[in-house]
């Protein structure tokens, strides 16, 4: 059965129950006002309360003097003077003071007696055939159409803008979409109304705004649902420009359809808590009282009556299947099955929520769902037959109750209290459910119930399953909206949409062992807590959640600053630092930064995968390790693999990691440094060295952005780089160019020889394969330099100058290069060649601090 | 304007405010009866309370909750009595005035 809420909120959401229906709208009810309503509204208002005092004082006065005179009150039932007159008129005019207090809603329109919640019922039962649009208005906005139609303008949007954006609850929507007011441009709207009739827009605007409230259950066309409709159809353009999708505004419209379900919770909350039982019996007092479970528990729906509860409309379908569950026979056993942090227990108090205000069967109403703190009972047991006799009380406790649905959270914990006792106590639980009446909820997550409840087939039988997948984002972002207000109350800040996006998305970033929503929702109270100091200032945004999380992983995420930019715009000169020459594989690589920065790269792939090959020693692993620093800010975040180690099928384990024979697990060399830190650069050196089915494996890590480990652990690499080193094909490429081939022609051929050793299918997956040239006589020469010029450095430091020429650089070309292992020997040759010679002259004393040394 | 502050005001004050009036009441009436907890005492007159399922249970029970029922009964109706008294006044209030008015001058 779905409840009464749900299908109310079915019914808002299916706007096809207005299909057969005539939408009327009544401009000239409108245009009565003259465009005086708010200023007649007010001062009837002041009028009212000026009469109503003036009045009530007199009589007062009147009677107060009858009294003491002792003359009774004979002037007023048996008037015959003036004074008796004054009276009488005083009264009236105490009556019509009401009039005109009381009815200042009334008093210029029409009885604000319809709302939407009525009309939705209305329309389900098929008894409205036409709709008046606009006694749904609400009069704020009533007041401002009236406005509006009534006043001469040829700038009549600019103006109905003006007048909204003076309204409190607008001003908060715009907070919540993270747009200030005086960056809201307004020019473009003398245009537009100079171009269409006024009346034309405002029909079009209350029709439009109709539908909006009315599918998002609101209970009046109120200013918030007017002015997003008005804010899409009119300043897309400002939208854009303050980052705001249409998928925002579909975010906001959950927003507001939480607010209002939460409106009417609280309504009926408010209708229902003074008849609830003040004590633990129920209302007709054919339940008993549970000293023991009292004892050792928590009464979820006394927290409701309370005030403490939580509305979510994002696990109706699961709380629905756990009611409908519960509903069945006269007993009933529901276990609860999802990750920790999915919201299980929040599920349990939504449940307490609807017990509370009755929107459940029959069976559920006028119950009390109330959780055993069982690790509480056996702490305070004296031993474990003690422990024993607790538990079978509370059973036959709740048994006899009659109105307990009990609450057992994180039951597994309960079967592993001791090893010993797991199956004494699923005996307990399994004995007392099949010999008594009673109502029971347990929760667990996947992996503990595979671990002890399934292997009990008795007790998993005893059980319906509720499964509680992990919430996709959409379903997370309700989740987190509902926990949103909770969070700005309790540390006074306000958090705009955005904030609550950041949240989602970038959780996926990090902490990959917990689950949204409640990764989320750590992260946006962590992120309070940080941004405290804003508090009440403005409302805490997408970059503040962003840095939050930045911080955790050690990446910049979020909008990007000026110095970023500009550092992101010269990635190619920074590379160049350390890179000689080889400028395809850097503009590739500065491209791809440059795309995953600025949140182009594909989602579900790594951030960028590159298959690097040529000769040894030019320069790949270098690129890899320069990657590493400027993107992830340290070289120690390159997880560096050696695939000659893989030539055998059986080395995958070790990359994926394992269980040993004493049963504990051993993290992959490729899998566990990627968990630990999804923000890692992956070097796969010398990748053709490896075996085809280790390939494989690759081909899932570069396709689907993740890999699952020895334990079945999903690894994410969709923020990692990729890349791969081979030295095949180095003779195609060195003989080609030795014969004066352009680059193209040396690549072309040299990916022919790269095919006989890799399938197309692993190439393929690569973003970019890199042909590394041979280097030049002139680039070994400049990167001697290079090594030369750190130990100058080094040299100087200790105030001793190195004075170098081109000879030693020529002389060192010549010993560290090699044509068939590159420069690789450069580092070696220097050492020898110069850091060697200057430590003897230091040794001997030949040079000391403030010498110099020729070479 | 005559009709804006003159004939609406008895149209308030007998049509929409007195409606308004009728569903506080009502509702102020109907949380007066659940608070009393008549309805459930009545519909398990004969469920003995607190699960005790012995004779004497049983009977006390029965009287308990047949006097719960009685006093109950006997509450709400001191509660409509004023209730009633209000939608009276209120009905006749603006009424009294005039003719009061009018028996001063005439």
């Amino acid at each position: 059965m779905s409840s009464k809420l749900e299908r109310s909120n079915e019914r808002g959401n299916d706007v096809k129950l207005l299909k057969d229906v005539k939408l009327c709208m009544d401009l000239d009810y409108l245009l009565t006002g003259r465009g005086f309503r708010k200023v007649e509204n007010i001062i009837q208002v002041i009028l009212g309360r000026l009469l109503f005092w003036i009045t009530f004082m007199f009589i007062l006065g009147i009677l107060i003097t009858e009294y003491i005179h002792g003359s009774g009150f004979e002037i007023i039932f048996n008037p015959s003077n003036l004074l008796g007159l004054f009276f009488w008129s005083l009264a009236f005019l105490f009556a019509y003071s009401l009039y005109l207090l009381r009815n200042r809603i009334f008093f210029l329109d029409k009885p604000r007696t319809k709302n939407l919640h009525k009309l939705r019922d209305a329309l389900a039962k098929r008894v409205r055939k036409k709709i008046e649009l606009t006694n749904y208005i609400n009069h704020n906005v009533l007041w401002i159409l009236d406005y509006i139609l009534n006043t001469e303008s040829d700038n009549y949007l600019e103006v109905f803008a003006n007048k909204m954006l003076k309204l409190s609850k607008v001003k908060i929507l715009l907070d919540r979409l993270g747009i200030d007011i005086s960056q809201l441009k307004r020019d473009h709207l003398r245009a537009i109304s100079q171009q269409y009739a006024k009346t034309s827009v405002i029909k079009e605007l209350i029709d439009k705004s109709f539908l909006y409230a009315f599918r998002n259950n609101l209970k009046y066309v109120d200013e918030q649902a007017f002015f997003l409709v008005f804010l899409s159809k009119f300043f897309q353009e400002d939208l854009r420009k303050n980052s705001v999708a249409n998928k925002d505004l579909g975010g906001i419209e959950l927003w507001l359809r939480n607010e209002a379900l939460r409106t009417r919770y609280i309504e009926l909350w408010k209708d229902r808590i003074s008849i609830k039982p003040k004590s633990t019996v129920n209302r007709a007092y054919t339940s008993r009282y549970t000293p023991i479970l009292n004892g050792f528990s928590r009464d979820f729906t006394n927290d409701v009556i309370q005030g403490e509860f939580v509305v979510s409309l994002a696990r109706e379908r699961e709380l629905n299947h756990m009611v409908n569950l519960l509903e069945k026979g006269k007993k009933s056993a529901v276990l609860v099955v999802g990750e920790p942090g999915v919201g299980k227990t929040t599920l349990i108090k939504s449940l307490a929520v609807r017990m509370v205000i009755e929107d459940v069967p029959k069976k559920l109403k006028d119950k009390r769902l109330v959780g055993f703190d069982f690790n509480k009972a056996f702490s305070s047991s004296k031993n474990i037959e003690s422990f024993k006799k607790k538990l079978r009380s509370v059973f036959d406790e709740v048994a006899q109750a009659k109105n307990v649905v009990l609450v057992l959270d994180n039951f597994n914990q309960l079967l592993n209290l001791r090893q010993e006792l797991a199956g004494e106590i699923a005996n307990i639980i399994i004995d007392s459910f099949d010999s008594n009446d009673f109502r029971l909820i347990a929760t667990t997550d996947r992996s503990q119930f595979i671990r002890f409840i399934r292997p009990n087939r008795a007790l998993a039988g005893m059980f319906s399953q509720v499964e509680m997948p992990v919430p996709s984002d959409e379903v997370a972002m309700q989740i987190v909206i509902d926990e949103v207000s909770k969070i700005e109350s309790e540390y006074n800040v306000k958090i705009s949409y955005s904030a609550v996006k950041a949240s989602i998305e970038l959780s996926h970033k990090f902490a990959y062992d917990r689950v949204l929503p409640d990764k989320a929702i750590d992260i946006l109270k962590e992120a309070v807590v940080n941004f405290k100091h804003l508090s009440g200032k403005r409302p805490l945004e997408y970059d503040e959640v962003a840095k939050v999380i930045s911080s955790k992983v050690g990446v910049k995420l979020g909008s990007i600053t000026q110095d970023e930019s500009e550092k992101l715009a010269n990635l190619e000169q920074q590379m160049h630092k350390r890179i000689i020459d080889q400028n395809e594989a850097v503009q590739a690589v500065c491209g791809a930064l440059r795309r995953a920065r600025s949140g182009l790269s594909e989602a579900g792939k790594p951030i960028a995968s590159f298959l690097f090959f040529g000769p040894t020693g030019v320069g790949k692993t270098e690129v890899a390790k320069t990657v590493a620093d400027v993107y992830f800010g340290s070289e120690d975040r390159m997880v560096r693999i050696d695939m000659s180690e893989y030539q055998e099928e059986e080395n995958l384990d070790r990359l994926i990691g394992f269980t040993s024979e004493k049963g504990a697990f051993e993290g992959g060399f490729l899998t566990e440094p990627v968990h630990k830190n999804p923000f890692s650069l992956v070097l796969l050196d010398e990748i053709d060295k490896a075996n085809s089915k280790v390939l494989d494996l690759f081909l899932q890590v570069l396709d689907e952005g993740y890999v699952n480990d020895g334990i079945g652990r999903k690894i994410d690499f969709s923020n990692t780089i990729i890349i791969a080193t081979s030295n095949a094909g180095s003779s195609v490429i060195a003989d080609l160019l030795g014969k004066g081939e352009n680059y193209n022609k040396v690549l072309e051929n040299a990916l022919k020889e790269l095919k006989k050793v890799f399938r197309i299918e692993f190439l393929n997956r690569f973003d970019k394969i890199i042909m590394f040239k041979p280097l030049s006589p002139k680039e070994v020469k400049l990167i001697a330099r290079k090594f030369v010029e750190q130990v100058r450095l080094k040299l100087l430091d200790k105030g001793i100058k190195l004075i170098y020429d081109d000879k030693l650089l020529a002389r060192l070309s010549k010993i560290g290069y090699n044509p068939i292992f590159g420069a690789r020997e450069m580092r070696r040759v220097v050492q020898e060649e110069v850091e060697n010679k200057v430590a003897e002259m230091i040794v001997k004393g030949e040079v000391k601090s403030g010498g110099e040394v020729r070479l | 304007m005559i009709r804006k502050y003159f004939l609406n005001f008895w149209l308030w004050w007998y049509g929409v405010r007195f409606y308004r009036l009728l569903l506080s009441i009502y509702s102020f009436w109907t949380l007066a009866f659940a608070n009393l907890n008549i309805l459930p005492m009545m519909a398990n007159l004969f469920v003995p309370m607190y699960q005790d399922r012995s004779f004497s249970g049983r009977v006390i029970s029965f009287f308990l909750r047949f006097s719960w029922v009685i006093v109950g009964l006997i509450l709400q109706l001191l509660i409509t009595i004023p209730l009633v008294c209000v939608v009276i006044s209120w009905l006749s209030f603006p009424l009294v005035c005039i003719f009061q008015l009018i028996n001063t001058l005439f």
